[in-house]
């Protein structure tokens, strides 16, 4: 945690917290309102990291990052172009991955464009190359759906650009199927909080 | 029975549970979040009630299976997704979670309203075969194609996802003896002392 200068900040940096555990909206905004919102940006990172590795091990429950997700859109999004593109892979038209996925990195303030459900490889590269994207975030939701990563892949390296930007594969669990840990990309889980965390710390790096 | 059955929303009516929908969701009340989770509940329900359109259908396939099809229409997904879009994720995901509750109370019920129907033919259920273990996505995809002109909305991909999302797909077998090793049978009460399965499950 960044350590406090002043006991009015501590207690500032404290009642952010308290109101992202809550999911208090409402106390985020004004909060920010009070001032020194760039302080509080980095606060608001520096807990959801925290928040985040103790549910990927396994003592909080998602419905906390949930809460904290909600809290946390009171921060306004950054003005900057895309970064990333979220869809749900060819073949997977189910819409909850995506959205849970969308909600995370919106969460860390990640810049993203929404690719929808069931996106083609085609238009995975597209978004790539129209907006300069660094992130592919692609959500999965059976191991089938792992052929539209391999194409994505390809397609990038056919069109010279794959090494222009990450791609990031979640959702369907490794366990079930060992070859998604051979896929041509460069993180995969089955979990989005985790997916979002590496963008987010690979963005910043 | 019919070739087709349709079963009604009449025959599903919704009885949200929150203590359950909230340890779906490990929203306890000791957890920092649980007010906010509260305090939406009955939003969330409302939303559940507008847009959802549950309905069943069994497809006698042949004189001894048939398969269900059990689904709330695509509009709670729908909803949820609006919700998500507006940040408004807490009732979001409980929509989520709700929709899924109400899909395994359907099952239990379209489960009594079978056997109900079967046993004037004197029959009754031996098994279930699942998407995914035992009930091949082929099967499932000719099952809907003939069910299209009661539920023309429903599809399985090739992967085997299923659409809407929130619905839910899988092949029950018949016999003329009430038995076997089908979860929802009590061997405590089935006279068949003999059978097989009686001491597997």
């Amino acid at each position: 945690m960044i350590p406090a200068c002043d006991p009015g900040q501590s207690a500032v940096k404290d009642q952010l917290q308290d109101a992202l555990l809550r999911g208090e909206r409402s106390t985020v905004a004004a909060l920010l309102e009070s001032g020194a919102p760039d302080a509080l940006v980095r606060a608001k990172n520096s807990f959801l990291n925290d928040l985040t590795d103790r549910y990927l091990a396994g003592s909080l429950p998602f419905c906390q990052l949930t809460a904290a997700a909600q809290a946390a859109s009171a921060f306004p999004a950054p003005d900057l172009p895309p970064v990333a593109c979220c869809g749900a892979a060819q073949g997977n038209t189910s819409a909850a991955g995506r959205d849970y996925t969308l909600m995370l990195l919106s969460m860390w303030g990640v810049p993203v464009l929404d690719l929808g459900v069931d996106v083609s490889p085609e238009a995975f590269l597209s978004a790539v190359l129209e907006h300069r994207l660094r992130f592919v975030v692609c959500v999965l939701f059976t191991p089938g759906d792992a052929e539209c990563v391999r194409r994505i892949h390809e397609l990038a390296e056919e069109h010279g650009c794959r090494k222009d930007f990450s791609l990031v594969v979640c959702g369907a669990s490794p366990s079930e199927d060992r070859s998604l840990l051979s896929l041509p990309a460069d993180f995969v889980t089955h979990r989005a909080a985790a997916a979002a965390q590496w963008v987010m710390n690979a963005w910043k790096r | 029975m019919e070739k087709i059955t349709v079963y009604s929303g009449d025959c599903f009516p919704l009885r949200p549970d929150r203590e359950e929908v909230f340890r779906w969701l490990q929203c306890s009340a000791e957890q920092p979040c649980y007010g906010a989770f509260a305090a939406v509940w009955d939003r969330a329900v409302a939303l559940l009630s507008e847009t959802a359109e549950p309905r069943a259908a069994a497809l006698r396939e042949a004189e001894d299976r048939l398969s269900i099809l059990l689904t709330l229409g695509q509009r709670p997904e729908e909803a949820a997704t609006r919700l998500f879009y507006k940040q408004d994720y807490i009732t979001g995901s409980i929509l989520n979670v709700l929709c899924d509750e109400l899909l395994f109370q359907m099952d239990g019920l379209a489960f009594e309203l079978l056997k109900r129907d079967l046993a004037r033919e004197r029959l009754s259920v031996s098994a279930r075969e699942e998407p995914g273990i035992d009930y091949p996505i082929e099967d499932q995809q000719s099952c809907l194609a003939q069910l299209r002109p009661v539920f023309p909305g429903v599809s399985i991909s090739e992967h085997g996802i299923i659409s809407p999302a929130k619905s839910m797909m899988y092949r029950v077998m018949l016999s003329h003896r009430d038995c076997g090793h089908v979860s929802l049978h009590d061997c405590s009460v089935c006279p068949q002392t003999d059978c097989l399965y009686r001491h597997v499950k």
